[in-house]
């Protein structure tokens, strides 16, 4: 499984049960931060919840049992509560996707702390459901458009 | 074609190539409201990396380029009558935060995102919006609020020679 990203590959720190922590750093000569924005890259914030987003599925490979008969520890994003920008990232900034569960009965809820050596970049608030079949996305596909 | 095209959204908001992820504002009602619209490409660079083994659903849009693309339109509403289109030369549009969001169904190439922009409330260099996107009839995305301002360059440079770099 690997989905259409626009983020490369995200280095894994640590793993266990409680949650997963992540780092990649911020692209410096790559096309997206030099339109975001010409003369003052940054990058762009949505980028800190794609690593996020990835942490949580990387983390549910290994930590989220399987459901009927579904491939174990798919998950898919349903909301995000909250998102919090603390301040810009800068190409070349190491960021680090700090993800905690924070509850099992809802659905899965995930609190992601991302930082940079700069200090607290994000806090988000995602929230996960098992997924229990796996043509779902194929049928939306091929669904009335 | 009605509506506007890349030309008004260049010399509306700063964001150039890859990343810029709006094709034509459809509808504008300034200080009010905003419809725009993005065309999903199998050409675009997220779905590069993906090989011949990809499964249907791994060409799904990346969500948080959804967000992004909602996000740029809201940005063109909220500055349309006051363009910004060079973030050296006037400020820099930056996300505060993005709240009480649903995911609904996914897009994938061939589909057009309708954006939904909504202008909940403007303070001084901040503003607050809502809205939706969708799929055809498929909702793909709920955002409750999102809050952008805009802010001078000088002020967010980490360091000063990062200012005169970009100057």
């Amino acid at each position: 499984m690997s989905a259409a990203t626009p983020l490369g590959d995200l280095e894994v720190i640590r793993t266990g049960p409680q949650g997963a922590v992540t780092a990649f750093d911020a692209p410096v000569d790559d096309p997206v931060v030099a339109g975001h924005y010409p003369g003052f890259p940054v990058l762009p914030g949505v980028f800190l919840i794609e690593a996020a987003d990835r942490t949580v599925r990387q983390w549910a490979h290994g930590n989220v049992p399987a459901r009927d008969g579904a491939e174990g520890g798919e998950v898919d994003l349903v909301a995000m509560d909250r998102c919090r920008f603390h301040r810009p990232v800068f190409p070349g900034d190491r960021v680090l996707a700090d993800v905690t569960v924070t509850d099992n009965a809802a659905g899965l809820l995930f609190r992601a702390a991302v930082a940079t050596n700069r200090g607290k970049v994000a806090d988000i608030r995602l929230r996960y459901r098992v997924r229990d079949g796996q043509e779902m996305d194929v049928r939306e596909a091929e669904g009335a458009a | 074609m009605t509506g506007y095209g890349i030309d008004r959204i260049k010399s509306t908001i700063p964001h150039r190539g890859q990343i810029l992820l709006v094709d034509r504002v459809r509808r504008v009602v300034p200080g009010q409201s905003l419809t725009a619209v993005k065309a999903i490409s199998g050409n675009e660079p997220c779905y590069a990396p993906l090989g011949q083994d990809a499964a249907p659903a791994d060409y799904a849009y990346p969500t948080s380029l959804v967000v992004e693309s909602w996000a740029q339109s809201a940005v063109l509403l909220s500055v349309w009558e006051a363009p910004n289109p060079d973030v050296l030369a006037g400020k820099v549009e930056l996300a505060g935060s993005i709240n009480e969001v649903t995911f609904g169904a996914r897009a994938y190439p061939g589909d057009v995102l309708e954006h939904r922009v909504r202008l909940v409330k403007a303070v001084d260099e901040t503003a607050i919006l809502a809205g939706e996107t969708y799929a055809g009839s498929r909702e793909v995305l709920r955002i409750g609020a999102f809050v952008v301002a805009l802010r001078d360059v000088a002020e967010l440079a980490p360091a000063p020679e990062r200012v005169l770099t970009g100057v």
